[in-house]
């Protein structure tokens, strides 16, 4: 057959079982246009034929009454092999009795033909048979992951949805397991590891879990099981066996579990719920295993509600741009600020940035509101143009997911422009983090926004991931250091970390802003060290727009008290 | 002569041969073939030798076999007998009633051979 031949129209393999030569040629011949006909004798033929054959044979055609082995016996020796199992049989008779066709049927027969062959009819019933078996055999793909054997995530949702519609009244637990790391796990052991691995894992879970009812494999290391609802934990100390995990060594798996689900929710919404317990507890070492609780549901019912009220929220002007002055050491004047948002919803009170931030990351409502906050600023600077207040930089902040925005430096230069500001009042604010994520398309904004004049400060310096290549790669010109750096130098009374970093920031030629400055002391020490700027409580908590406009009034160009 | 012909000679139905087989020229080609088909031989074996089970099997196959060439006497009265044998049923016909049906049957299929004979000498 050529290559790229339609599938329709491939040539499927019939295996004709009649004793009777005459009854068997005519039936190849028959058939001869449309199948390859593989032939035999009587039943034992007939196996041999498909187990020589098996996956090659599309149908059967099977005479009842043949000598050494009938179609009955045939017919229960077939269907006691899996690999057999779901071929189509035809039955041809000369006898139409009922009792042979009732008992054909039991043994797994498909469908009957009675001798003289009616040729249209025999041809139909073979293809729509052949038809059936092929499209359920597709059916079945989907149904089942074929790495683990566990079900396909749509077949898994499929089931779980349909089997709390049925049974109202049962409660059931849902239990999700996780690899960690399993991205670094495939690119170290490689992918056919990784499979057989994968696979052991979903046969040891599957053993171990109490009341199993089904599984589903619902995301590439993720799989989701539905048990009866267990009273006790203990349960849960047996998930894998025994010394598994000193023998898996690094690879860990974690497990949420939802407990009596709510009948009411989606199948997707119910494994939410589960991964969002594993959530809780990813790179936790020694928890491995957590609960959906009333917090985390707490949690979701407010970012729910945070997630409804958002936008009406951006168009209310809901979120107001609070600033916080930073003080200039050498001059002893404010020498900036920083724009942060904070939140007053009429509904649901103050909310705090740290809520409402990485929601909006994850959902990307931060783009919206990030170019309110840019434009709020360029407002403000505006207004103190036009009313004669001191005009000094602003600081933005912009988030990993802005830098999707394809242009987002003329962006922001078409926004300034708008309101005639130059662009050396912007600051724009990042963190050192973001650079892992696209380090290069991130260097290339950067790089456009510096040409365009904004400058660029290297937020949270010292705290976490600080990387001396980010301060190599990045086109920077001040370097903001963390407050938890302040806190430890205070605490200890060492300020050589941050000597450290102040010295470092010099040698590159970038300014130095140290955030969390709370008390004279640490003023008098950061002014010895040489840093520039100060930022924090000492001076000023984030002020709304009009307390920072009369503190601008009263202390740009004075002397601090 | 033709398988028309042939046909009609033998008292076979040629309309429901060539429904089933299509074209002239499998009729003929199976036709001449049913001239070694074993089925009848084994149930005459089985009659002489009172083998019911044998008797069985040698009906039922030449009812098949009749029933697809469009031999429908022949096909009818082999499926009288096999009847009469089918493993768990009782017998209906008399001795000598079912004798009297095996040769019309033996005559029937007598008859036909001698047509198809004649046939195939003139192929």
């Amino acid at each position: 057959m050529a290559n790229g031949q339609n599938i329709m129209q491939k040539r499927r393999t019939v295996l004709v079982v009649e004793d009777n030569e005459m009854n068997r040629e005519i039936l190849c011949e028959l058939l001869a246009d449309e199948y390859n006909v593989l032939e035999a004798e009587n039943g034992l033929t007939g196996l041999e034929q498909m187990e020589k054959h098996s996956g090659e044979i599309a149908l059967v055609m099977l005479d009842v009454y043949m000598p050494e082995c009938d179609g009955f016996a045939f017919l229960e020796r077939k269907c006691r092999d899996p690999r057999f199992d779901t071929i189509p049989v035809i039955m041809m008779t000369a006898s139409n009795t009922v009792e042979d066709e009732i008992r054909c049927l039991e043994l797994g027969a498909s469908d009957f033909i009675t001798k003289p062959y009616n040729v249209e009819i025999m041809k139909n019933r073979m293809k729509s048979l052949i038809r059936l078996r092929e499209s359920s055999a597709m059916l079945g793909r989907l149904e089942s992951d074929s790495l683990t054997g566990l079900f396909s995530k749509e077949f898994f949702y499929h089931s779980l949805e349909e089997l709390l519609k049925v049974d109202a009244d049962a409660h059931y637990d849902l239990v999700c397991s996780d690899i960690e790391n399993f991205r670094v796990m495939n690119d170290r052991y490689g992918t056919a590891y990784c499979d057989r691995f994968l696979r052991s894992i979903a046969d040891e879970i599957s053993g171990s879990l109490p009341n199993l009812l089904f599984g589903g494999r619902i995301g590439p290391d993720v799989y989701a099981f539905l048990i009866g609802h267990q009273e006790q934990n203990g349960w849960t100390e047996h998930l894998l066996p025994d010394g598994w995990q000193e023998n898996h060594g690094k690879i860990t798996i974690k497990f949420g579990i939802y407990t009596d689900v709510d009948h009411e929710l989606t199948a997707a919404g119910i494994c939410d719920r589960a991964t969002l317990a594993i959530a809780k507890i990813k790179k936790k070492f020694g928890t491995d295993v957590a609960w959906y609780d009333d917090e985390m549901r707490n949690m979701q019912l407010r970012e729910h509600q945070i997630e409804q009220t958002m936008e009406r929220a951006l168009s209310e002007r809901q979120f107001v741009v609070y600033y916080q002055p930073k003080h200039d050491l050498h001059t002893d004047t404010t020498g900036g600020a920083e724009a942060l948002v904070r939140w007053i919803s009429p509904e649901m009170g103050f909310i705090s940035p740290g809520q409402f931030i990485p929601l909006f990351e994850r959902n990307g409502f931060i783009i919206n509101l990030d170019f309110y906050i840019w434009e709020e600023v360029c407002k403000e600077l505006r207004h103190c143009m036009d009313e004669g207040l001191p005009v000094i930089p602003i600081s933005v902040n912009v988030s990993r997911v802005d830098f999707e925005v394809p242009d987002l430096a003329a962006d922001i230069a078409v926004l300034a422009d708008r309101y005639g500001i130059d662009h050396a009042l912007l600051h724009i604010e990042l963190t050192e983090s973001m650079y892992s994520d696209n380090p290069g398309q991130i260097a290339r904004t950067l790089a456009a926004l510096h040409s365009n004049g904004f400058y660029i400060e290297l937020d949270d310096f010292g705290a976490g991931y600080s990387s001396l290549t980010s301060l190599n790669t990045l086109t920077l010109d001040i370097m903001k250091i963390d407050m938890s750096l302040i806190r430890q130098a205070a605490a200890t009374n060492d300020y050589s970390i941050l000597r450290f970093a102040t010295l470092l920031a010099d040698g590159m030629r970038l300014k130095t802003v140290v955030e969390g400055v709370e008390t004279a002391e640490q003023v008098a020490a950061l002014k010895v060290l040489g840093c520039d700027y100060i930022q924090g409580y000492y001076f000023s908590k984030p002020l709304p727009p009009k307390e920072y406009e009369e503190y601008l009034a009263a202390h740009c160009g004075k002397e601090s008290a | 002569m033709t398988v028309q012909e042939l046909y009609a000679s033998i008292g076979g139905n040629y309309d429901s041969a060539k429904r089933i087989l299509q074209m002239d020229k499998l009729i003929s080609k199976f036709i001449l073939k049913f001239l070694n088909d074993a089925s009848f031989d084994k149930l005459a074996t089985a009659w002489e030798a009172k083998d019911g089970a044998g008797i069985f099997d040698g009906a039922h196959a030449l009812k098949g076999v009749c029933a697809n060439l469009g031999l429908d006497a022949l096909s009818a009265s082999s499926s009288e007998i096999c009847e009469e044998f089918r493993p768990g049923t009782a017998r209906k016909l008399s001795d000598e009633a079912l004798s009297a049906r095996m040769d019309k049957l033996k005559a029937d299929y007598a008859r036909t051979i001698e047509g198809i004979r004649a046939f195939e000498a003139e192929q």
